[in-house]
């Protein structure tokens, strides 16, 4: 008798650790700032980051910036050559009993933050900084942040956070990557963090940030300071319709920035298959809630139904065409917060990889995706590649640029 | 939905929450991470969710996109091998885990969520964003390694 596979056992019993944070999670989800403050946690240390000290002989007093920290992570990015100057100076000093923090460089580009934060103690020969040492740091860097700890009083500090503040609050900074630590001989410690950014409900990215400086250790604000926005260039590659089998183009942007670029697609599904076929010809009734698109506004006992025209039925974006008095099928188009079934990639072999990962809503049915580059310079032709459901679909969009 | 309804759901899918963050992540502490930013990601965009009856899969959707974001950015405790860093199975589901910690993610991420966590075809695909015959064939190979791993662990 063959043994059935005993599927249910596998990875039994949930872990406490895992059960603990959903509870702690869900106590915590109704209060905003509480939120913000369980992100501190989560801040991402990156392992490739901590090259910058290993083996790296650099001369007291020689302190890195942000341009240092760049050219020395493999994070790939490739800034203008004009870049350095865009980079906003000075921008935050606060001094507390125990240390000092610095705001030292930084540079907001309307997509991502990035800045160089110091942080030094009071004392330096009588006491040490003492931050939380992650499993990914390098064990050069852990010796050397021993060693300077040695036989001197321990200040206990967080790493350092971005939060927006006042009216930047439309702006989310969902997280904070530390990129590049540097210990120098007197006890500072530069980081090097990298914020992208999402937009709520606005089109562009604001001129300038407010912008909180938190202490990840400590459950409050240190100070807060303005960043201006650096100029960017665009490039249009299109800026009409394109149709592809499974979804239809417009506007495709690229915008460059001194430190990345990205590229702005407005994009819809087709609404064809065996799902959702719409006629321009004919008046839809959907309620708000509802699942369907009827063409019986009172299919079912339904109650309450609006009539939609042609445009307005394909904004009202449902998943299925009743399949009661609209011949619709139950293939379900989903949608989700990451963009649904379809995505485009510069590249046929994989799905580009975007930080913020922002998808917005537009009108008509279409959206707004970005795909992050590091390109140095605007192309003369760009391809989409159209993947659907994950995999590459074979169609591709070669758009040359415009203006 | 409100809050309250949102955490019941979420409660309600706990168990099925941390199978597939484990089977993708393979350590507890990246999976308590990942489900807490997808919690946080999917209480902000509720409005999103057009059809509630679909909250199952778009929450999983969510977390397995946090799983693998997480291994993308390299910060994952995530090894071949058992670490300390990585709980050793419960012995009397030893012989599971370790056959599934064998396969190719494309196989074992259908089968955890097909078989463990007892989601419909329909749904499975829904979730991996794959046609449901890939989703088939994938379950069906799956399958197959499976058992023979499961008999060579007997046979030693």
């Amino acid at each position: 008798m063959k043994k059935q596979i005993e599927f249910e056992k596998a990875y039994e019993p949930v872990s406490e650790v895992f059960h603990k944070r959903v509870e702690e999670t869900l106590m915590a989800l109704g209060k905003e700032k509480a939120m913000k403050h369980t992100k501190i946690t989560r801040i991402w240390v990156l392992a490739a980051a901590f090259v910058l000290i290993v083996g790296t002989a650099f001369a007291a007093g020689s302190k890195f910036g942000l341009m240092d920290f760049l050219y020395q992570d493999e994070s790939g990015v490739i800034p203008l050559k004009n870049a350095e100057k865009t980079i906003q100076t000075s921008l935050l000093i606060c001094e507390e009993e125990a240390s000092t923090w610095e705001i030292v460089q930084a540079v907001y580009d309307g997509e991502a933050i990035r800045a160089v934060v110091s942080v030094v103690p009071a004392n330096f020969e009588e006491f040490a900084l003492s931050f939380p040492i992650s499993d990914l740091m390098d064990d050069a860097l852990v010796s050397r942040i021993k060693a300077n700890q040695e036989g001197k009083h321990p200040v206990k500090v967080g790493f350092p956070m971005l939060e927006p503040a006042g009216d930047s609050q439309n702006v989310d900074i969902d997280r904070t990557y530390i990129q590049g630590i540097q210990l120098t001989d007197e006890g500072e410690y530069r980081f090097y963090i990298f914020c992208p950014i999402t937009l709520r409900d606005i089109e562009l990215a604001p001129d300038e940030l407010i912008l909180w400086l938190f202490d990840e250790q400590e459950d409050r604000s240190k100070a807060a300071f303005t960043l201006l926005k650096t100029e960017s260039e665009k490039a249009v590659y299109l800026n009409a319709d394109a149709a592809l089998s499974d979804a239809a183009v417009k506007n495709v942007t690229l915008t460059q920035t001194p430190f990345a670029s990205y590229l702005e697609i407005d994009y819809a599904y087709a609404r064809t298959g065996p799902g959702m076929t719409l006629s321009p010809k004919t008046t839809y009734y959907a309620t708000q809630f509802g699942a369907f698109l009827h063409t019986d506004p009172n299919c079912s006992g339904m109650q309450n139904a609006i009539a939609l025209e042609y445009e307005e039925a394909i904004k009202m974006n449902k998943d299925y065409l009743c399949p009661t008095c609209a011949d619709g099928s139950t293939e379900a188009i989903m949608d989700t917060t990451t963009g649904g079934q379809i995505d485009f990639s510069l590249s046929e072999n994989s799905l580009a990889f975007f930080f913020g990962g922002h998808e917005t809503e537009i009108e008509n049915g279409f959206k707004k995706t970005y795909i992050f580059s590091a390109a140095e310079a605007f192309p003369d032709e760009i391809t989409l590649h159209l993947f659907k459901k994950g995999e590459y679909t074979g169609e591709k969009l070669t758009l040359c640029r415009i203006r | 939905m409100e809050l309250h309804e949102f955490s019941s759901r979420v409660r309600a899918l706990e168990k099925k929450l941390y199978k597939t963050a484990v089977c993708i992540l393979k350590n507890d502490a990246d999976a308590a991470d990942c489900v807490q930013e997808a919690l946080l990601h999917a209480w902000r965009s509720l409005t999103k969710l057009k059809n509630e009856a679909h909250f199952d899969t778009w929450l999983t959707r969510i977390l397995i996109n946090e799983c693998k974001m997480l291994i993308r950015s390299g910060k994952s405790h995530r090894t071949g091998e058992l670490t300390e860093n990585i709980p050793a199975p419960n012995p009397e589901n030893a012989e599971i885990e370790i056959a599934l910690g064998a396969l190719e993610e494309k196989y074992r991420l259908p089968i955890v969520l097909y078989h463990v966590n007892g989601y419909s075809l329909d749904e499975t695909a829904l979730i991996l964003k794959r046609p449901t015959g890939t989703v088939k064939s994938q379950l069906s190979r799956g399958r197959k390694k499976l058992k023979a791993l499961l008999e060579s662990e007997v046979e030693q």
